[in-house]
């Protein structure tokens, strides 16, 4: 089974600063690293953790316990091409412990979003957490 | 016709001393580099294992999902160029007895990695825990020409 060999990475994650609500999106905040104007980078793979894989981010904040409620919206310039992508499906021990790949994609950070369908088990502060692949 | 290419494994330790520590236990966001660490053979990082942790009496390894879930890897570049930032150890731990803990579930992760200055990586205290003066963090190392 086809595996990508990674070159770059870059962990981000997504805050659920409000009380989640069905229907909410939340987008990511702009990363330097993933929005290089003059040399795109190009997405090869999005791997999605939650708690079990670290169970707080970078800044401090508590990782979710389930990423079951939520999708993710990619989008490339201003054309949204993933759309609600569940995130499950991007967790590598959900999916045999395989990375879903993409095909070079030159993602728009700060208009790509995480839309709540559940609010199970999801709580005000928590955070999301997203590994880009990308070269 | 292009052959394939030999590759090396090699066990490389990050052990919490206190000259990487400052003699204090690593809090939240505190890194340990990996300094002086060289790859014998090879010159690109093809896979990377997290092994585990021995505590410094060597008492056996700790639990090592528990401990994968707390700590990052960051490796940077000779330029400075981020290669791996905050990647989590349990993405990077191939299997481990119990099936809640996150692990790769057997699967190898593949890297293209060149140029990584170890003097510049380093490991992140992700956990409000603090991480003991005296712990050993083991990697799987593989390599090519």
């Amino acid at each position: 089974m086809y595996q990508p060999v990674i070159k770059k990475s870059y962990l981000t994650e997504i805050k659920l600063t409000l009380t989640p609500a069905v229907g909410t999106r939340i987008f990511f905040l702009d990363v330097p690293e993933l929005s290089q104007r003059e040399h795109a980078v190009m997405v090869t793979g999005i791997e999605c953790f939650n708690s079990t894989y670290l169970t707080q981010t970078p800044n401090g904040n508590t990782t979710v316990s389930t990423v079951a409620g939520l999708v993710l919206t990619i989008a490339e310039a201003s054309t949204e091409s993933v759309i609600q992508y569940p995130c499950t499906d991007l967790q590598p021990g959900l999916n045999g412990g395989f990375i879903r790949t993409f095909d070079k994609k030159k993602i728009n950070l700060s208009k790509c979003y995480v839309t709540i369908l559940d609010t199970a088990s999801l709580s005000v502060n928590q955070a999301v957490l997203f590994n880009f692949l990308y070269e | 016709m292009k052959l394939l290419q030999e590759e090396y494994e090699q066990l490389v330790s990050l052990p919490l001393t206190s000259q990487r520590t400052g003699g204090v236990p690593l809090q939240f966001g505190q890194k340990a580099y990996f300094d002086n660490i060289s790859l014998n053979r090879g010159k690109r990082i093809t896979s990377i294992a997290f092994i585990g942790l021995y505590n410094g009496d060597y008492n056996g390894l700790l639990p090592a999902g528990d401990m994968a879930s707390r700590i990052t890897l960051t490796l940077i570049q000779q330029n400075n160029d981020i290669l791996l930032w905050r990647y989590p150890l349990a993405d990077l731990l191939d299997f481990t007895a119990d099936s809640s803990i996150a692990d790769t579930r057997g699967k190898k992760r593949l890297f293209d990695l060149q140029d990584v200055s170890f003097k510049k990586s380093y490991i992140t205290n992700t956990n409000s825990t603090v991480l003991s003066t005296g712990l050993v963090l083991l990697f799987n190392f593989f390599t090519q020409d």
